[in-house]
């Protein structure tokens, strides 16, 4: 970094007893720092040190080797008026030495040295970020005017930002307009209620910052967070709007006959959808479809077989509760009709379970548990069911004169048979990516609403199927991430995970070759190209997790404070015992998300890991370049572990491929090695999560055999 | 394998639904087909689906279905299912109400329908003649008071059932009963001839008509005495007497044995017998269905030498016998459905618990489990005792000396 930087070393918390910190303070010395202090409690009583010497000397740079780097933040953040922020650069003595190695050990008080060292470099290599702050617009977009888009446009309203709602129909409600009755939402949980739809609409509409754009239809995005440009196409005529964020609240389509075919749906005429039932009953009228009777018995059949998982995600919950809920439509049109409910997996989540068994109770509404096989039309003018799989043994059959199914929910988050809903203008393709079955989610449970588009949040059924009430509440959430966006691009500042982080990547442009292959591995798509072909960068599509910088063949691009450079320059800092079989040196490379915190877990628990090991957090392991990995193997490491999160289907990673993208690389740093005659076992990738992190000192162990067992690195000393 | 599987038509029978609503309440429309029941279901084993099949089946009304299964004469009502049910259902009372209301149609096992008369015609499922239900008195070798020569109120009336009254090692428990009630002095005495079947069990099978014939008869003869509580050896009867007689208007004071010992211990001049390892059946109608857990416990851990242990399932998880709910007289058509015996499980369950007595305190228990002990080779290893025998045992020990 700067010219002037201060090292400051805790003996608090346990450090003081563990390490010799006068040794330390010498050895940071020799670095040339300004300043070099040892204290009792730098985040208590000696605070006021390192801030009188930040603004007397003044500091531009502060190195504070005490805990690790996930704690006190807030309290080592140093701001003087007028000057930057002052660059912060942790190095975990705490956590990682001596709470998890033998206390006045030789190894121990080397290991910390090497860590101080590497703060050193790592600190030195930096510099100052410039952030991105032209993008100023806070105009929130809302893409759909059903339950959710309708509750996101007024949320983000209220919180004082301008709103544009783009509905594609005529009407908003979305399939809320449908519907007759909603299930219980507060108790007794015993009677249907009615919806308060046009209670939404008129709220939304009456709103003085929200503009309606009904029958209209979203052309194009571009941008991005802060200054995202909207086409909309209404009566013919297309219109470009900027606005700072998107709310993508655009549905589900019912499942139709390509999905429920099996049940005779298209192909027997009293055969319906939820939808259709819920419409019929709207109406007033549930009659057969085929003959206009008034059915006696009618058959719900939840849709939920566990023989088609490929399609059991979008039934769920809300598909059960809707079964119930027509059953009692059956039950108030014709209280002398039977209603059957054939179901697999019953999902009556919290309170509705007083629902369910309101309706078991009733004399009317029998459930039986089993897989509809088939559905045919029998010779009394009815239909046959053909039920298998119950407790009862053999197949049963079923008459019923109406058959309802539980159809599940689609996402509409990809395009179908036309044009995709949000048609993005990015390199990386016209569609939002999805999980699995189509949910427009980077990861639900981790990170909930953020998609794999930066600043384009997910609201309502196109993440994951919810009822009403849940998709009211989905609205207003997205709208607070769509809102915090706005908020932090104006300031060039990441969103999640790397809150507030105001570098960016750069690029050495002189020495890009083209290859493009940064634009395709940033999981966000971040990067467009030039039309030399050159990488351009959105930097506030950017989350800064550096999976370019891992994958770049050349090595161009670097954050300010954080680069192959300062990787490499950390890794040379380490003591290389030679000539010493039992003292090997492995590098650890910990993504800082999940297996960073789970070393940290090591420390808290008092669990030792291996003294040969040295860590370096990096943001994810996609951003580890293979260079990096083979240059410690050429500078003598025994071996190099990358310990990051679980990669695959249901992956962990804080951006989506990282891990996996480091997987594919480590082959081809696994043939280099080969090809030197060096052992490939050297390199190895280790999964872990925070849960594991009991295990991770057996994991490490067990790495570290493995390298004693293929013993010392023959370049070691060249 | 290709067996041919006949397909059966769903059809709601609402009017037999209501049937056994009227009988048993409508909880078991609030089964949702969890399967709790049936992996705790001391049958479990035997994978019959029992009772989560039966609770479906009484949902839809399937009448015929259900008359047609043997599967619902197999269940002993020892309500572990009722127990764990998420959804409260009353397992054991819907399985008898479904059995009394299909078994004058369905038909019931010559076994069955053998207890059923005998309990009709002599007064004890047994068969045995009504005249000598006393005569286990005469080698108790204390005397046997009986209410009506007594002609004066007593403390406790013993109302000895059946079990205790005529079968050969019940009347051994009955005779060891006495000397132990004429050691604490207590002022007792028995109906004698007069004392007929409570047929709680005879209920449980199915057969409620008869319960209620009993117990007119009971609540008659008992109405002419005069006594401050009942106690009895069986946990049926003492469930009938507790829970279902107040129903039918006569409300008495009544204790288990164990019970009214239990709480005289301090009385019981014990002293110490050869050291073994005891562990302790609970028995279902006592423990699950009626919250007796200590008292059987208490007397024998009062008792020197002897030092229990438990088995793998004991108290509110304990593990039927075979004998409740009419399994006592229904071996026949148990056998044919099951694999193996509970007692047989049972057994080996106390085996494996390293025990050399199995202590029980219900009537039907002693005969079961001496089988099951022969059947499994462990004569020899495991000795069957009613809790009273080894009271006895022990307070006589002291006698011996001078």
């Amino acid at each position: 970094m700067g010219s002037k930087t201060g090292v400051y070393i805790c003996e608090g918390c346990g450090i003081g007893q563990s390490l010799d910190t006068q040794a330390l303070a010498a050895a940071a010395a020799e670095f040339g720092v300004a300043e070099v202090k040892t204290g009792r409690a730098f985040c208590l009583e000696d605070l006021a040190q390192i801030r009188r010497d930040v603004a007397e000397q003044p500091l531009d740079g502060v190195v504070i080797a005490a805990c690790s780097p996930r704690v006190n933040r807030d309290r080592f953040r140093f701001e003087a008026e007028g000057r930057a922020p002052v660059h912060v650069q942790r190095v975990n003595l705490r956590e990682q030495v001596a709470w998890s190695q033998p206390a006045g050990a030789a190894a121990t008080q080397q290991m910390a040295e090497d860590l101080l060292k590497m703060g050193l470099a790592s600190e030195k290599a930096a510099k100052p970020p410039r952030p991105f702050t032209k993008a100023h617009e806070e105009t929130v977009l809302v893409v759909g005017g059903g339950p959710a888009g309708l509750s996101a446009a007024v949320s983000a309203a209220d919180a004082g930002y301008s709103v544009v709602l783009v509905e594609k129909e005529a009407e908003l409600g979305g399939f809320a307009r449908f519907l007759h009755r909603q299930y219980p939402t507060m108790p007794p949980y015993h009677d249907l209620e009615p919806l308060a739809l046009d209670q939404w609409i008129a709220e939304l509409v009456a709103h003085p910052r929200i503009q309606v754009r009904t029958h209209a239809r979203l052309t194009g995005i571009s941008g991005q967070p802060g200054e995202f440009v909207a086409e909309i196409e209404s009566g013919g005529t297309r219109q470009e709007v900027t606005v700072g964020s998107v709310v993508m609240a655009t549905g589900f389509r019912l499942a139709g006959p390509d999905q429920l075919a099996r049940y005779g749906l298209g192909r027997l005429a009293d055969v319906v959808t939820s939808l259709d039932f819920e419409r019929m009953t709207a109406e007033g009228r549930i009659r057969r479809p085929s003959d206009q009777e008034a059915p006696k018995r009618v058959a719900i059949v939840a849709c939920d077989r566990s023989a088609d998982r490929d399609y059991a995600p979008y039934a769920g919950n809300v598909t059960s509760m809707v079964s119930l809920k027509q059953a009692l439509y059956v039950r108030a049109a014709y209280p002398e009709a039977q209603v059957f409910v054939v179901y697999e997996d019953m999902q009556a989540p919290g309170h509705h379970e007083l629902f369910y068994r309101r309706l078991q109770e009733d004399p009317g509404i029998f459930f039986v548990r089993g897989q509809v096989e088939s559905v045919e039309a029998n010779d009394s003018a009815a239909l046959t069911l053909v039920v298998g799989g119950t407790v009862l043994g053999g197949p049963m059959t079923l008459a019923a004169d109406l058959v309802v199914l539980g159809a599940g929910m689609i996402p509409a988050s990809t395009a179908d048979d036309g044009e995709p809903p949000l048609s993005l203008r990015y390199l990386q393709g016209g569609e939002m990516p999805t999980r699995p079955f189509g949910f427009a989610d980077s990861h639900f449970l981790c990170f909930p609403y953020e998609t794999r588009r930066t600043g384009i949040y997910t609201a309502g059924v196109v993440h994951r199927a919810l009822d009403l009430p849940q998709s009211r509440r989905d609205g207003a959430a997205a709208a607070a991430k769509a809102v915090q966006v706005v908020e932090q691009a104006a300031q060039g500042a990441a969103v999640h995970p790397r809150v507030g982080d105001l570098g960016y990547p750069e690029f050495f442009m002189q020495k890009c070759t083209a290859c493009g292959r940064c634009t395709q591995e940033c999981p966000f798509g971040a990067l467009e190209l030039d039309a030399a072909h050159h990488p351009v960068i959105n930097s506030n599509r950017c989350r800064r997790c550096g999976i370019c910088m891992g994958a770049c063949p050349v090595q161009i691009i670097s954050f300010p404070d954080y680069s192959v450079h300062a990787l490499s320059e950390m890794a040379k800092q380490v003591s290389m015992p030679e000539d010493d079989e039992e003292q090997l040196r492995i590098l650890v490379f910990a993504c800082e998300n999940d297996a960073y915190p789970a070393m940290d877990m090591v420390g808290f628990n008092h669990l030792a890991y291996p003294a040969a090991m040295r860590v370096v957090p990096v943001r994810c392991l996609g951003a580890v370049n293979s260079i990096t990995v083979s240059d410690a193997i050429a500078s003598g490491y025994d071996g190099v572990a990358l310990l990051g999160c679980k990669a695959g289907d249901d992956y962990q990673c804080h951006f989506i491929q990282g891990s996996e993208l480091l997987g594919r690389r480590m082959t081809n740093v696994r043939e280099t090695l080969d090809r030197l005659a060096l052992e490939s076992e050297r390199v190895q990738v280790l999964e872990t999560t925070i849960a594991d992190a009991h295990r991770l000192p057996d994991v490490l162990q067990q790495f570290a055999d493995s390298i004693a067992a293929v013993g010392p690195n023959p370049m070691k000393g060249f | 394998m290709g067996e041919e599987v006949a397909v059966v038509e769903l059809t709601p029978d609402l009017g037999f639904v209501n049937q056994l609503v009227e009988r048993a309440g409508d909880s078991f429309k609030r089964c949702y087909q969890c399967g709790t029941c049936s992996v705790v279901c001391p049958f479990a084993a035997e994978d019959l689906q029992l009772p989560r099949k039966q609770m479906l089946m009484a949902q839809w009304g399937m009448k015929s279905e259900m008359m047609a299964d043997p599967i619902l004469w197999v269940c002993t009502t020892c309500g572990n299912c009722a127990r764990l049910c998420p959804r409260e259902v009353d397992i054991p009372g819907t399985i008898t109400a479904v059995r009394e209301a299909v078994l004058v149609e369905s038909g019931i096992s010559p076994e069955l329908a053998t207890a059923f008369e005998n309990t009709v015609v002599r007064g004890n499922p047994l068969g045995s003649p009504a005249r000598r239900r006393a005569d286990w008195a005469k080698q108790a070798q204390v005397e046997v008071p009986i209410m009506s020569t007594l002609d004066r109120p007593t403390d406790v009336l013993f109302y000895v059932e059946c079990y205790w009254s005529f079968h050969e090692r019940g009347q051994q428990a009955a005779q060891a009963m006495a000397r132990t009630l004429n050691r604490l002095g207590v002022d007792w005495a028995i109906l004698g001839t007069e004392e007929r079947c409570i047929a709680d069990s005879q209920r449980a099978a199915g057969e409620s008509g008869l319960f209620e014939e009993e117990a007119a008869k009971n609540i008659a003869t008992l109405g002419k005495y005069t006594f401050s509580r009942l106690v009895t050896p069986d946990p049926h009867a003492f469930n009938a007497l507790k829970n279902r007689y107040p129903k039918l208007g006569a409300t008495y004071p009544v204790q288990h044995y164990t019970q009214f010992l239990a709480e005289r211990l301090s009385e019981l001049p014990l002293n110490p017998i050869p050291e073994r390892l005891v562990t302790f059946h609970d028995p279902c109608y006592l423990g699950r269905h009626n919250g007796e857990y200590e008292a059987p416990r208490r007397l024998l851990e009062a008792i020197p030498g002897i030092h229990l242990t438990e088995m793998a399932h004991c108290r509110a998880d304990g593990f039927c016998c075979g004998g409740g709910g009419g399994g006592v007289w229904n071996s026949g058509l148990v056998a044919e459905q099951v694999d193996e015996r509970l007692a047989v499980r049972r057994v080996r369950e106390a085996v494996a618990s390293h025990a050399e007595v199995l202590a029980v305190c219900c009537p039907f228990e002693v005969s079961l489990f001496e089988d099951a002990v022969k059947l499994t080779g462990n004569e020899g290893h495991l000795v069957v005792r009613d809790i009273i025998e080894l009271l006895d045992e022990s307070l006589a020990s002291g006698a011996a000396q001078p």
